[in-house]
């Protein structure tokens, strides 16, 4: 019988030791204190986003800011799920990568860093605003961008010769666009490339279809979440011909990176995605600016950091976030070619560490031209995000319907076009009702 | 003889002395049921009356994660249950009839036959994960080998994940590789039926369908039955091959729009968790499951378990 009480008991102080394991992250007071002695000592830890790429990166950041707070201690932790899972086990990081803001601020899962930075005197004019209002909720500042992506467009500088159609240049509009793909078409197949598209246009990405459609005079979603899908039809268009006229791949049904394989001669991408094409040994490439549309908009985001609202040494997590956010963080993120940095004099210097990646010679000023133009989607804000997974579906059925010409046929729901567009924003508004 | 009546304590005493061997033994098994199995269905089954997200507290208390599925979401959620009900009606006949064809065949005799079985069993080996990539690259309409031996046959291209028309054809196609394992059941099964009945029936000239239809079938309806209840709770479960196949989307026109895939959807597939409604959906999935496996059970009067079973 003794034994048997043993056990248990030992079973019992197993489970409590495992219980106080997973509760070291328990929310703490502490007094905002923006100056830390360089000897400040903490142990820390910082989620990245589930790539290796990431903690490259992380490391990056670590090795520099170790080099002024050698006894912060930080550990890299790959974030394998979403961040409200991991804030709602206890488990998420002090600081923490993150692309969205507003659905987690307004549920307190991040710490509002606008003290800090008041108390710091940090200066925002640094950055590009656009990606400083990315980070922000209801006036406070939640999240720092650490970089600067939008859309532009590579190309394949191999089969732009083969079909003998000049290389695109920034300043091009989207008509000239259409006829690039146009003349790549009948380049490539004349030059007996007849399985290779002109562009992979990626059409049911966010930041290319919210910019076409507005840059077209459209509008998606009004502030308070109603889907209006106003005067959408002109941008709608433009993705369907498109498809239609054979110039680009199907954006649902590819299964792979066919620029990367050399079967599309363009590719719409964001700054990360460079790491992707320099992977390629035998693709030669350069870059242009995205075609300007007729009401000039360009998709545009950022990544970037946050502080856990339960962290249980924010200042040590706001100086590590102070430090990224500064010349030298910024410039050791430069070093790594991931992404465009979001302080401005580093994005605009054509001289700058991310432009040698990977190599200096290539357009790297099309990932920067043009900021008036940037459009950074706001709609997830202002949609019910307890249905965001059913609304994104409904729109990439509504792109699919579009681009596949699924509409006006007996066995179609819709007549036309317009009708389409109206019964899915319908759709949506009702799924937002509950 | 009267009995001294021994106190409680005394009694669990020794009943505990006698056995705790074995307790320590099931202790694993009993406590990772309860830990990992019975707390989270408890807990969602809470869940299912609350709008909760696991960041902010549960509130709102009531039905409105049910009504919400007949209702506002019926649209979507009528999508699923036919999506998930086509795959169980076809996806569990296909596999029964298919592998236990398959099994006939390999229960043969002949030489080099377990090499056959080899290969049959072999796609049952490889990760999920592999085979879904494997198959999502087959079946590229542009550049995958699906179509490339298509078109070396002169045939027209097919559109497989691409159309809604096509696509949980496609899938239910996939699926046969995985039928490796069920063979190796009904061999099993084959094997565990006496030869003499068979050398009896081909003395009266019994023909190979007689045989087939009046000894191996009835005698394997254990097998039948087990699989077909297992086949049922599997095909209103699934959603990863698809999921895999399709890299999380739901298929063109929501074809492949699972009932699980919208249970994940809703809890883990976006910023927010909707973890209220996933459970609601995830607690009906359970009734329904509950419900046809007892409907399988009282209409089973059709299992032969032999002469002398009760």
């Amino acid at each position: 019988m003794k034994r048997i009480i043993a056990l248990i008991a030992a079973g019992v102080m197993a489970a409590v030791l495992l219980c106080a394991a997973g509760c070291n992250r328990g929310s703490a007071q502490q007094d905002i204190d923006v100056n830390l002695p360089t000897t400040y000592e903490a142990d820390i830890t910082f989620g990245v986003m589930d790539d290796p790429r990431e903690v490259e990166v992380a490391n990056y950041y670590i090795s520099a800011f170790n080099k002024v707070y050698p006894k912060i201690h930080i550990t890299v932790e790959r974030m394998t799920t979403n961040i409200a899972s991991l804030y709602a086990t206890n488990t998420l990081q002090d600081v923490v990568h993150t692309g969205s803001v507003t659905s987690l601020a307004r549920r307190g899962v991040f710490q509002s860093l606008s003290p800090y930075m008041e108390a710091s005197g940090f200066d925002t004019s640094l950055y590009y605003d656009s990606m400083i209002k990315i980070g922000q909720y209801n006036g406070e500042q939640y999240m720092l961008p650490r970089d600067y992506n939008k859309i532009a467009v590579v190309y394949n500088t191999d089969l732009f010769d083969a079909a003998k159609v000049a290389y695109p240049e920034d300043d091009w509009t989207w008509d000239e666009f259409v006829q690039t793909c146009a003349d790549l078409k009948a380049g490539l197949t004349a030059a007996g490339y007849t399985d290779v598209y002109a562009v992979d246009a990626m059409m049911v990405w966010e930041p290319v279809y919210y910019a076409v459609g507005v840059g077209f005079g459209g509008e998606w979603f009004d502030t308070d979440g109603t889907a209006l899908f106003e005067n959408l039809e002109d941008g709608l268009t433009e993705l369907q011909q498109l498809y239609q006229k054979g110039y680009a791949v199907n954006p649902i049904t590819k299964t792979q990176n066919i620029f990367l394989f050399g079967k599309a001669a363009m590719w719409i991408l964001s700054r990360p995605s460079v790491y992707n094409c320099a992977s390629m040994p035998d693709l030669n490439f350069d870059f242009a600016a995205f075609p300007e549309l007729p009401t000039a908009t360009t998709g545009a985001g950022c990544t970037g950091y946050a502080i856990n609202n339960r962290s249980s040494d924010k200042n040590a997590a706001w100086a590590f976030i102070e430090f990224i956010m500064s010349e030298d963080g910024m410039e050791a993120f430069s070093q790594t070619g991931a992404a465009v940095p979001s302080m401005i004099s580093l994005a605009e210097d054509p001289e700058a560490t991310w432009t040698e990646y990977p190599d200096p010679f290539l357009n790297h000023q099309a990932f920067v031209l043009y900021p008036g133009r940037d459009f950074v989607p706001p709609y997830a804000d202002y949609y019910d995000d307890a249905y965001s997974t059913d609304i994104n579906n409904t729109l990439l059925n509504l792109l699919d319907n579009v681009i596949q010409l699924k509409y006006g046929g007996p066995d179609d729901d819709y007549a036309t076009l317009e009708e389409l567009i109206t019964g899915k924003a319908a759709e949506i508004n009702r799924i937002q009702e509950g | 003889m009267n009995r001294v009546k021994e106190k409680p304590s005394v009694v669990i005493r020794n009943w505990l002395k006698k056995n705790w061997v074995g307790y320590i033994f099931v202790c694993p098994a009993v406590l990772g049921f309860l830990i990992f199995t019975l707390w989270p269905m408890l807990a969602s089954f809470v869940y299912s009356f609350f709008d909760y997200d696991m960041i902010l507290p549960m509130q709102n208390f009531g039905l409105q994660n049910y009504i919400r599925a007949f209702t506002i979401d019926w649209d979507k959620f009528s999508k699923s249950l036919s999506v998930t009900f086509l795959y169980t009606v076809t996806a569990v006949p296909l596999d029964l009839v298919v592998s236990f064809a398959l099994a006939l065949l390999l229960n043969k005799s002949v030489k080099g036959i377990k090499v056959f079985r080899v290969l049959y069993y072999l796609p049952c080996i490889m990760p999920s994960i592999a085979s879904g990539l494997l198959w999502r690259n087959f079946f590229d309409i542009e550049y995958g080998l699906a179509n490339s031996m298509l078109a070396a046959l002169g045939l027209p291209a097919g559109t497989f994940f691409t159309s809604s028309k096509t696509a949980m054809v496609t899938l239910l196609f996939t699926s046969l590789f995985g039928m490796g394992g069920s063979m190796i059941l009904w061999i099993a099964q084959l094997k565990s039926i006496p030869t003499e009945l068979y050398e009896a029936a081909s003395i009266d000239g019994a023909s190979v369908f007689r045989r087939l239809f009046q000894i191996t079938i009835p005698l394997v309806t254990p097998m039948i039955f087990y699989k077909l209840v297992l086949g049922i709770i599997g095909a209103l479960q699934a959603y990863s091959g698809a999921f895999i196949i399709l890299q999380g989307g739901p298929g063109p026109d929501e074809s492949l729009m699972f009932w699980g895939l919208r249970i994940y959807y809703s809890a883990f597939g976006q910023d927010i968790p909707n973890m209220g409604y996933a459970s609601a959906l995830a607690w009906m999935l359970f009734l329904v499951i509950g419900l046809l496996t007892v409907v399988i059970f009282k209409t089973n009067k059709w299992t032969f378990y032999g002469e002398d079973a009760q």
